[in-house]
């Protein structure tokens, strides 16, 4: 057993040869021998710095977002970043669609007068409370739009007053998952 | 620019807590009144005739044991005398099963030195002709758990002459080392003063100290009495100058004693040693030629190389009377 216990030259050779052979596999590749093996470095550079640009630019947008938010929260509006708004749902008016305690995802609508019918908005009251509900009726009011809404759930009757296109806030966008 | 501290270690005075009961006589304490100075570079052999002594006074060096008396700079840090805080400026290496036996020598040392930002093909290059260079490439791809606890002891000293701790500390003063360890440690010792780190090495191995070490201390009954270079050691305390071989030295003492009166002649087996009785430089060429004189011719006269080992022989000796 003596004789196998310790390294032989002839592995010590073969241990040289194959540290040269690695050697020799990255000065090829650093001095661009080969096609593809040349491009190696060159797309893991590009790799890394579209990786670095991502990494910024995701960084630079949660920074804004926070002053953006904090900058609408003292102005007492609802804070929005690129467009979208989040909200809670804080009533049972609109299960099984949004429970209650669920966060949903509105986006400030392009044009507040052609919104559809089964659009869910979210939208001012005159009592200037926010609400979410569905619209079931588009309505053309000498040459404006006004919508009736009402609630998914079944215990609710359409909303008494018309909803304007001034007083819609979002549209309902989508629902954030496990909420 | 990095501050680089020069002392490493600084003691003054320094004691253990640790005490030695022997018979009915008073406790002792096994190091007492230690003042040591260790710069930057450096390899120190540590040597003395307990073992206990010396390893202790390197658990203390590696701040791994508390003091009791004195003081005790590392790197230019302070260390309390009962708080035992573990500096990573400090490699220590106390026991040889810091290597894993799942892996094989060139394995361990290139996940040892993992975290180097340097090309790993380049540096497993390095480390395997050092291995090679250092006479150990018959270990060099061995796995660990076949190696002997002295050659995994010296694997874990490459591994931290790569680290970056400024010192390290050697601490296995019961290990029997092979001439080819000697050698190995030699070398690696070369290597870590290049690298401008500290070797503190505790052993009862003279030779390994003449071979690996710019220093020595040496201790006895908890004391140091000798540190200093190595060369001062040797030529201090070796004061054989010339040794003659030959069957009839021994009936040659009187004769030769009557015309070397500057000089002690001992005469051991068969072998006549010639000593100068001061620590000033002899003329051998003047002993060789009263030698001569007398009608005497021996079979071999050697000038003595001086070594430690003779050194410490008669430094025990002196420490005795």
């Amino acid at each position: 057993m003596t004789q196998t216990k310790y390294t032989t030259p002839e592995q010590i050779e073969a241990m040289r040869q194959e540290i040269l052979r690695e050697k020799e596999k990255i000065a090829g590749i650093s001095s661009g021998k080969g096609s593809s093996r040349g491009q190696l470095p060159l797309r893991r550079q590009v790799k890394k710095i579209v990786s670095g640009l991502i990494f910024s630019s995701l960084c630079l947008l949660l920074v804004s977002s926070i002053i953006s938010i904090q900058i609408s929260k003292s102005k007492g509006e609802i804070p929005n970043v690129l467009g979208f708004q989040l909200f809670a749902v804080e009533s049972g008016s609109m299960e099984p669609t949004l429970q209650v305690g669920a966060v949903i995802v509105s986006r400030k609508p392009k044009d507040p007068e052609k919104l559809k019918v089964n659009d869910i908005v979210t939208f001012r009251t005159l009592s200037n409370a926010l609400v979410t509900h569905r619209i079931i009726e588009v309505l053309n009011d000498n040459g404006s739009s006004a919508y009736r809404t009402k609630g998914d759930n079944p215990i609710n009757s359409p909303d008494q007053d018309l909803l304007t296109p001034n007083r819609v806030v979002g549209v309902f966008f989508a629902k954030i998952p496990l909420t | 620019m990095e501050h680089v501290p020069e002392r490493v270690v600084v003691m003054e005075g320094l004691s253990s807590v640790e005490h030695f009961l022997v018979g009915e006589e008073r406790p002792r304490r096994v190091l007492d009144d230690i003042t040591l100075l260790i710069k930057r570079a450096e390899a120190w052999g540590i040597n003395g005739t307990s073992l206990f002594e010396i390893k202790l006074l390197l658990e203390i060096m590696a701040n791994i044991r508390p003091y009791d008396r004195g003081k005790c700079v590392l790197i230019e840090r302070g260390m309390m005398r009962l708080k035992r805080v573990i500096l990573k400026h400090v490699f220590y290496i106390g026991s040889p099963n810091m290597l894993y036996n799942n892996m094989n020598v060139l394995e361990f040392l290139m996940f040892a030195t993992a975290r180097f930002k340097i090309n790993r093909v380049v540096l497993q290059e390095q480390i395997f002709e050092l291995i090679i260079s250092i006479g150990l490439g018959h270990l060099s791809l061995m796995p660990n758990q076949m190696l002997t606890k002295e050659e995994k002891a010296v694997i874990t000293l490459i591994a931290a002459a790569y680290s970056d701790s400024l010192m390290i500390v050697f601490n296995f003063p019961e290990y029997v080392w092979d001439e080819v360890l000697i050698n190995a440690i030699a070398k690696i010792t070369s290597f870590i003063r290049e690298r401008g780190k500290t070797l503190m090495l505790a052993t009862q191995n003279c030779l390994l100290i003449e071979k690996a070490c710019s220093h020595a201390a040496i201790m006895k009954d908890g004391r140091l009495i000798y540190s200093g270079t190595v060369e001062n050691f040797r030529l201090k305390f070796d004061r054989v100058e010339v040794i003659i071989q030959d069957k009839a030295a021994h009936a040659m003492t009187e004769k030769l004693a009557l015309l070397l009166p500057d000089y002690k002649l001992d005469s051991k087996d068969e072998s006549l040693l010639i000593s100068s009785k001061d620590s000033e430089a002899s003329d051998h060429g003047a002993i060789y030629k009263k030698i001569v004189e007398s009608g005497f011719t021996p079979d071999s006269m050697e000038i003595n190389p001086k070594t430690v080992q003779n050194a410490y022989e008669e430094l025990m000796r002196q420490d005795d009377l």
